[in-house]
């Protein structure tokens, strides 16, 4: 890992144009993810961590807009790319979803989808060779028996064994950024530690950098070398993950961890954040989770705090933390 | 002492595999093979284990969508496949069901209200404005407000869908209530609310549940009783403290350690290789000796036995046998 940024994402900003308005999912986004780094984006549902991906490995949908911002990945703005360049960078961002099946045409073999993918990005004719290639990615991912799992239907794998092709799939294009959104969150407990397990030998094996996309803060911190906590399509707090962990600064963080079953511990009852999430077409003036908070002053809803760093490498959203002490 | 509300006696289904134009059966998926447990009134027990692992096929089995191919499944002491008219009435009036998806589970046409009275609509005589404030009145007891009766599921968020799916399933007022992953697809914060509101529903109505989860970390809090199952059979069974303080099987043990945990670091944990088996031929001996890290010889030839740690906690396993205890202690 090097202190190098491979993304640089500044005040991105986006709407989603529907019938009845205007969704504001992300607002003024902004963050680095380094060489060879894993950054975690977590919040509930709804706070805008699969627009960002979706905006980083520019496949967003038609009627989103983006309204502000630059995504500077490799030293190249990728909101101004010249088209030509368009398909190069493409190799390099990869995203993969939470529903495997859903990924994968069900009409194909996966040994078939997967030479389309190899034959087009690495220029390779030849079908032994290409077919060689397939398999030994396969391999990489800890597939079992990857002759049979080439010739099989995506119908006949397990949710798990879906998820591995997709990931060797997506790896054979030789990605520097690899953005997962929630990967694990269809799969059990044990295969859901198999996939978190893989991903980072990968990542160590290939040199990637992951933007993982979760709503679960544990797979945050056991995977991430640094945590973005997202609310309301605001970033509220930012640090490594033990720092995070140890040291929670915003209100919303802390309830986020104290929601964590802990299997040690009796409970005579769960804790959890009442309430849900404002419409997003009207965000609050002031700060994001005001609704939420029981710290929440007048301060709070009349103004938005912003994002600073209060205490070195940690960087919180909230009145309670004003000036730096840098 | 406590009366066996739901009594399952060596429960087994599978379902057939039919190849060609005659649907020439070549064989079966054993998808439950031959488990026994009971549901005391008032109890929570749960069902953990893996994708696979037949949980589901348990609860259709209770819910008289499946058929047992054999066993018994007793309800207050009768054979629930028996039951006719007016009996067979009053339990499925009796057993509830929530599921995992609560938009699945919804009615989008319908709103809130037309979900919830539907049941009560056909089995309890009320006028519409009575109907209106039992409707009204359960809303309340799962945390929402008058406002929300006349919504459709598409403008409910998701924790709010599953409490509407649970005041429909405590609309009749059942007994027992079947939870299959209530809360996995919701996030970690709308779990816990939704986890609090079953405890304290379970406490004012006097409630069983049976939950059904592959993630051991939501079922202390709220279990009497774990029920681990691998492949269509029981491996380990105890109170919810015996399970988590003293957990015996090896199966049990690396379902704890895949739970993900924030204080942890990836790599200090024992992770589960490759894939359950296929439960068309499953192994024979212990069912997980394909994938248990100590496993000796005989696992792989005989079934285990039942080893008695407790009155109530039973391990399925052969490194707990007296005779076999010393192999293990390595
Ligand atoms: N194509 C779309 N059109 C309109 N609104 C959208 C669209 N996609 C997402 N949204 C809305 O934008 C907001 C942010 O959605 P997004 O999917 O980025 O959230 P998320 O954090 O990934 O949530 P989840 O955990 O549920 O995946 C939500 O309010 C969502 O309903
Ligand atoms: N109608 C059916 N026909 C054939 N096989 C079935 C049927 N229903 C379930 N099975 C098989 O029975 C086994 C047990 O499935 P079941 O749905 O009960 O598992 P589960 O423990 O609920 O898993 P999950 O956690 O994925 O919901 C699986 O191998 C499944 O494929
Ligand atoms: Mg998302
Ligand atoms: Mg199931």
């Amino acid at each position: 890992m090097t202190d190098q940024p491979i993304l640089q994402v500044e005040n991105l900003t986006i709407d989603y144009v529907v019938l009845d308005g205007i969704i504001k999912a992300v607002r003024n986004v902004s963050f680095t993810i380094n060489e060879g780094e894993v950054v975690c984006l977590v919040g509930e549902s709804g706070s805008g961590k699969t627009t960002v991906g979706l905006a980083i490995s520019r496949a967003l949908p038609e009627n989103a807009i983006i309204r502000e911002g630059r995504i500077i990945f490799k030293g190249r703005d990728l909101l101004n790319l010249e088209i030509r360049d368009k398909s190069t960078i493409e190799d390099k961002v990869m995203m993969i979803f939470q529903d495997p099946a859903a990924t994968l045409n069900p009409l194909f073999k996966v040994g078939e989808i997967f030479s389309d993918v190899i034959k087009h990005h690495l220029k390779l004719s030849d079908q032994l060779k290409i077919r060689e290639k397939a398999l030994e990615f396969l391999k990489a991912v800890e597939l079992p028996d990857p002759e049979r799992i080439f010739n099989s239907y995506p119908h006949e794998l397990s949710g798990g064994m879906l998820q591995r092709v997709i990931i060797a799939i997506t790896l054979s294009v030789n990605p520097k950024l690899l953005i997962a959104d929630e990967p694990t969150t269809m799969l059990d407990v044990t295969l859901q530690a198999q996939i978190l397990d893989l991903l980072i030998n990968l990542k160590k094996k290939f040199g990637l950098s992951i933007l993982f996309i979760t709503h679960n803060l544990s797979i945050a911190a056991e995977i991430g070398d640094r945590i973005i906590v997202m609310y309301g399509g605001e970033i509220v707090e930012e640090a490594s993950s033990e720092e995070l962990l140890k040291n929670p600064l915003h209100p919303y963080t802390k309830g986020l961890l104290e929601c964590i079953p802990k299997t040690h511990i009796k409970y005579s009852k769960l804790k959890s954040i009442p309430g849900m999430i404002f419409d997003l077409r009207n965000p609050p003036l002031g700060c994001v989770f005001v609704d939420r908070c029981t710290e929440a002053t007048d301060l709070c809803r009349k103004d938005k705090p912003r994002l600073i760093e209060f205490l070195k490498n940690h960087k919180v959203a909230c009145h309670l933390y004003r000036g730096s002490t840098k | 002492m406590n009366t066996a509300l739901l009594r399952i006696e060596d429960l087994k289904k599978y379902f057939p595999i039919r190849v060609g134009l005659f649907g020439k059966v070549v064989g079966y998926i054993k998808a439950v093979d031959g488990v026994s447990f009971n549901v005391d009134a008032g109890e929570v027990v749960s069902l953990v284990g893996e994708s696979g692992s037949g949980k589901t096929t348990i609860a259709r089995c209770l819910l008289l969508l499946e058929k047992p191919t054999s066993g018994k499944i007793l309800y207050d002491s009768e054979d629930i496949t028996q039951l006719r008219g007016e009996k067979l009435r009053n339990y499925r009036r009796s057993v509830q069901a929530v599921f995992q998806n609560p938009f699945l589970s919804l009615d989008p046409r319908m709103n809130v209200f037309q979900i919830i009275s539907e049941p009560v609509k056909n089995s309890m005589k009320l006028s519409r404005e009575e109907l209106l404030e039992y409707v009204s009145s359960l809303l309340e007891l799962v945390g929402l407000d008058k406002s929300f009766l006349d919504k459709y599921p598409h403008e409910l968020s998701g924790g709010q869908a599953q409490r509407v799916a649970i005041a429909r399933a405590i609309s009749l007022k059942p007994k027992l209530i079947i939870l299959d992953e209530p809360t996995s697809a919701l996030d970690v914060s709308v779990q816990a609310q939704i986890l609090n509101l079953l405890a304290d529903l379970k406490k004012e109505l006097s409630l069983s549940y049976l939950l059904i989860t592959h993630d051991l970390s939501i079922v202390k809090y709220i279990s009497d009783r774990i029920i681990i199952i691998y492949l269509g059979k029981i491996m380990e069974t105890g109170s919810s403290e015996e399970i988590f303080e003293n957990p015996l099987h090896p199966y049990t043990r690396i379902l704890f350690s895949s739970i993900p945990d924030p204080y942890r670091k990836f790599g200090e944990r024992v992770i589960l290789r490759g894939e359950p088996p296929s439960p068309v031929n499953p192994p024979p001996g212990c069912r997980f000796h394909t994938r248990c890290p100590y496993a000796i010889d005989i696992c792989r030839k005989q079934e285990p036995p039942e080893i008695k740690s407790s009155l109530i906690h039973k391990v399925y396993c052969w490194l707990h046998t007296e005779k076999h205890s010393s192999e293990t202690k390595t």
